[in-house]
């Protein structure tokens, strides 16, 4: 893993036009922009579609450039242009399949997250408890739901998460907060519906 | 966030973080990279359709013609349009203009030339006939 100095010095040399430095710059950056585009566009081929798009932009592209540090977020840029168009072009291809929100298996799926006696690592074995808290996250607004997967499910840091999305750390470190709340707001309005239907019936 | 909400939070998190980050296909990058010099290959190696008819035009008519012939052709297309569009002299007008004055200098030599014949022919034939 390079550090932001010496993504830099790689993308420097790149600029000047060695081929091996442009290998060894893509193959760092290419994670980012891949989990970038893939949280956006939720769909592998797609992203991976982006990422080659990217790189070619890129490549023509980075004479302009003019601050090295900088390389990282400006890819990212990059990568959420092309991708963004995608999502214009084709509104909303096959992608993951979810869980719905009001079906009978998300309301106890909210309720089990809430019971205490049943331990997270028994819960993130269900492949049902998964499912459905990532239906939560994928009903969350885009600016709430982008730092969330960046940062909690691909794991990258805020300063990493801030570059892919190109706003502040302060920002995404906030963002994140409000994600987490909203989620949280969410799953517990989901078990109440759910106690509320019961009573009701 | 209150304590609860915390707790709460780290399970959610920690169910989350059960599918784990994204695998990133191991030959994407490598991809990319040829996607992207690939790419950069065509645009230097491959010239466009039209450029490839320019090329053979002008080819053709230097053959046809010889390069002053091109000179003049290019001029007379270009010139004009170019030179109101852009209000000053362009490459093209400037070699029109020469070139015509060339012609003109070497047209009034001839013209030059050929009444001093004349006129050495109408003296001679004067003499001739005294």
């Amino acid at each position: 893993m390079l550090d932001a100095h010496e993504l830099a010095e790689l993308f420097s040399r790149t600029r000047s036009g060695e081929r091996r430095a442009f290998r060894d710059w893509v193959e760092h950056v290419t994670p980012t922009v891949y989990r970038l585009a893939l949280r956006m566009l939720r769909n592998e081929a797609d992203a991976e579609d982006v990422v080659q798009e990217t790189m070619v932009r890129a490549w023509q592209g980075m004479a302009g450039l003019r601050d090295a540090q900088a390389s990282l977020s400006w890819v990212c840029q990059i990568a959420r242009n092309v991708a963004l168009d995608r999502v214009r072009g084709v509104k909303r291809r096959a992608g993951m399949r979810l869980m719905s929100l009001d079906g009978d298996h998300a309301q106890h799926w909210a309720e089990t997250l809430g019971d205490a006696t049943r331990s997270p690592e028994e819960l993130a074995d269900s492949h049902e408890a998964r499912s459905f808290v990532r239906a939560v996250i994928e009903s969350l607004p885009e600016r709430h739901r982008l730092p969330l997967l960046l940062c909690e499910l691909d794991g990258m840091t805020a300063e990493e998460a801030a570059a892919a999305l190109g706003c502040p750390t302060g920002t995404v470190e906030s963002r994140l907060h409000r994600a987490r709340n909203a989620l949280g707001k969410k799953v517990r309005g989901i078990a109440a519906q759910h106690r509320s239907w019961r009573w009701w019936r | 966030m209150r304590p609860d909400q915390e707790r709460h939070w780290e399970r959610v998190a920690r169910i989350v973080a059960g599918d784990g980050p994204a695998a990133v296909p191991s030959d994407l990058a490598a991809r990319a990279v040829d996607a992207a010099l690939g790419a950069a290959a065509d645009t230097t190696q491959e010239p466009t359709l039209l450029g490839r008819l320019v090329w053979l035009g002008t080819r053709a008519t230097v053959a046809a013609f010889g390069l002053a012939g091109v000179l003049v052709i290019a001029a007379h297309i270009g010139g004009p349009q170019a030179s109101s569009m852009v209000g000053r002299r362009t490459p093209s007008v400037v070699a029109t203009d020469a070139l015509s004055s060339w012609m003109h200098t070497r047209q009034t030599a001839l013209e030059q030339e050929a009444v001093t014949l004349v006129s050495f022919g109408v003296a001679g034939e004067q003499e001739g006939s005294r």
